[in-house]
């Protein structure tokens, strides 16, 4: 099959002229529908949240499931930055987990009270900066480590997005706890890549459920539950995703216990 | 070559002689999904959208268009439908299209929506076209979904995220894990083609003889 | 980035998650080709060396291009276009260098634009954001699973198709069953390298 030099150059031309006019009308539509995907994404992490935290999220009352989200005091690891348009963005610090762990005094809390002063100014708020890391990173899930705290019933609530790796990708986690880390109210997932159907299944409420009220052993943490007998820091894993689960429980403990501990140090206690 | 009637067509590729049955066509793009049911459902209704639309695109240029750029044009029309396809599944059905994940951006290689817009786009008139295009993915529908039907409910006991077993079905590890995998996926549909091709075989096997022929000697 | 190890992820789409196997990409050149053992070698190979070439140029686009314009809902289009012309390209190599092996595989060549497997090897790439070291592994490592998977079906099938098989699975059946068996098979290993 002789092909002529002209026939290559029309292809090629062609089929790149055909794809920027089929181009446009997709932009549009991408355009017209982001907005949409991402208001989603984020009501789903203000409901994951709040009911990690122990604290009411129904989806069918998202106005008030919002309300409730602004009222929590939000923090996070980073500074502040000016992008190339000159636009104020936080620019999250890399965290050491094992020196955290040793030393909670490391945890360095943004915003502090000049950054808070500088997100006035610029008329940002501290919502603005959530949804904007969440916007940012729904394609790669790795969302960086966030902290709430709110009162709720006269007692102090504490919760925050942590991310580890996962089997496939990452894995972030929405997990709350109280005053003095002796029972994590709630754990949710926010964002995950594993096997559809087997490490999939961690978004399942069966699985989930597991985390609500669970208590922690002071060094250990969580564990997997050895058949037949539970134990009250441990849950089950899900048959067929080892790897994922272990995941699930070496993000808890490793990340989000140590970052909870540091930051209940600091914000803890009225 | 005379065109086809809407009737032709829907009973072509509706009924149980259809290609996805006898030559298992077009399935890889979708058997990973089949044990949801939503998830079957949604992604062979976005199938049969997308050979539906890109049927009628190619019909509509097909005398406008020389031979050797037909090929890609008709690549960049299937992509251009599946783009848009998965662009809508993103914003209204959100966390389906997370859960179907890459699948549906592989309908742009399944055999089906390449083999009609490839037959008979270009030899029919559009809205035809459209139709036959439709009703082949409606085909697809069928076999896929009875499979769902099958793994969903050993797999997770629920239809279409409606318990249909006991919640003991599923709690501690009661369910039929190899279902959720991949084996039982490959097992059902061979069994699902053993059954409609031995009917199959049977029907051309009366149709052609007095007196029912061995099916043994006829393949 | 991805935190899999390089052995790990190697092992894995190899075997524990095989692109045809478990993910059932692949399928319809898979069934077609399987009958016979040369061609099945033949297009194995050919698939090894499209995904890893496929891999290699997607990755830069995607990081480079992709990413920073906020285009990644055009992936789609980059992918096949350049699957395309990788195969294109392939071809004219191939008939070039050697005419030999142009007669023997060229007509499954452009079967392969078809596969699934190659467009899902780089959509996989994509959702779990590896590095460029780590698409390379994912690509070589899909294709050999690929071609360890037909080439045993392929040798299966010349014995299961010399013993009487029922008439209504004939040909795609009695292959779909053996795709179920080696799936289970190849869920076996997972034991090995403690991966899921």
């Amino acid at each position: 099959m002789k092909i002529n030099k002209d026939g290559h150059i029309f292809t090629i031309s062609f089929t790149f002229f055909m794809t920027v006019v089929l181009v446009f009308p997709l932009t549009l539509a991408y355009v017209g529908t982001k907005p949409i995907a991402d208001a989603y994404w984020l009501d789903q992490h203000v409901i994951k949240t709040l009911a990690s935290m122990g604290l009411p999220a129904d989806a069918k009352n998202i106005e008030k499931a919002r309300e409730e989200y602004k009222k929590l005091d939000k923090y996070t690891i980073g500074k502040l930055a000016k992008d190339s348009a000159g636009k104020l963005i936080v620019v999250y610090d890399t965290i050491d987990y094992d020196a955290i762990a040793k030393d909670p005094t490391l945890l360095h809390l943004f915003p502090s009270d000049s950054d808070r002063a500088a997100l006035a100014e610029a008329k940002m708020t501290m919502d603005d900066v959530v949804s904007k890391a969440l916007q940012d990173n729904s394609y790669t899930g790795n969302i960086p480590a966030f902290f709430y705290v709110t009162e709720a019933d006269g007692q102090k609530r504490f919760g925050g997005d942590f991310t580890g790796p996962g089997l496939w990708g990452n894995v972030s986690l929405a997990v709350g706890s109280n005053a003095d880390l002796s029972e994590i109210s709630g754990m949710r997932v926010l964002f995950n890549v594993e096997t559809p159907g087997l490490g999939g299944r961690i978004e399942e409420p069966g699985f989930t459920a597991q985390f609500d009220k669970i208590k922690p052993a002071s060094n250990v943490g969580l564990v997997f539950n050895h058949p037949g007998t539970p134990a009250p820091n441990g849950f089950d894993a899900i048959s067929g995703a080892t790897i994922t689960s272990a995941a699930i429980k070496d993000t808890i403990n490793q990340r989000a216990l140590v970052l909870l501990k540091a930051f209940v140090a600091q914000k803890g206690g009225s | 070559m005379s065109t086809p009637t809407f009737k032709q067509v829907t009973s072509e590729n509706l009924n149980l002689n259809n290609p996805v049955l006898v030559q298992v066509l077009g399935i890889c793009s979708t058997l990973a999904v089949t044990n949801k049911l939503t998830n079957t459902l949604i992604m062979t209704v976005g199938v049969s959208l997308v050979t539906a639309f890109a049927n009628y695109t190619l019909s509509w240029i097909r005398h406008l268009i020389a031979r050797r750029v037909r090929m890609i044009f008709q690549v960049l029309a299937i992509t251009f439908y599946v783009v848009l396809l998965q662009l809508i599944l993103n914003a209204f059905v959100p966390a389906v299209a997370r859960s179907l994940g890459p699948y549906v951006g592989l309908i742009i290689t399944n055999c089906i929506v390449m083999g009609r817009t490839e037959t008979f786009a270009p030899a029919n008139p559009p809205l035809i076209s459209w139709w036959d295009g439709f009703t082949s993915g409606l085909g697809y529908m069928l076999v896929l979904g009875l499979l769902a039907l099958i793994r969903e409910p050993l797999a997770f006991g629920t239809i279409l995220d409606i318990p249909v077993f006991p919640p003991e079905y599923l709690s501690s590890g009661n369910n039929w894990t190899i279902a959720i995998m991949a084996p039982s996926a490959f097992f059902l549909l061979a069994i699902i083609l053993w059954v409609f091709k031995t009917r199959a075989l049977k029907i051309e096997a009366a149709a052609k003889a007095p007196k029912p022929a061995t099916a043994g000697g006829e393949a | 980035m991805s935190y899999v190890d390089p052995i790990t992820l190697l092992f894995a789409s190899i075997f524990t998650s095989n692109i045809l196997l478990s993910n059932f990409l692949g399928t319809c050149s898979f069934i077609a080709i399987s009958k016979d053992i040369g061609s099945s070698n033949g297009l194995g190979i050919a698939v090894i060396v499209v995904l890893v070439l496929s891999s290699a140029i997607s990755w830069p686009i995607l990081h480079y291009v992709l990413i920073p314009f906020n285009m990644i809902y055009l992936d789609l289009f980059v992918y096949i276009i350049i699957v395309a012309a990788v195969v294109q390209a392939l071809e004219m190599i191939i008939e070039r260098v050697s005419p030999a092996l142009y007669m023997s595989l060229g007509i499954y060549l452009p079967l392969i634009v078809a596969n699934c497997a190659i467009l899902g090897v780089v959509l996989f790439m994509e959702i779990r954001n590896y590095d460029f070291g780590q698409s390379i592994i994912f690509g070589a490592g899909s294709g050999i699973g690929w071609w360890i998977a037909i080439v045993a079906a392929a040798a299966m099938r010349k014995r299961i198709d010399k013993n009487p098989v029922p008439a209504g699975l004939q040909g795609p059946g009695i292959t779909l069953i053996t795709m179920g068996f080696m799936s289970m098979a190849f869920v076996g290993f997972s034991g090995i390298l403690r991966v899921q």
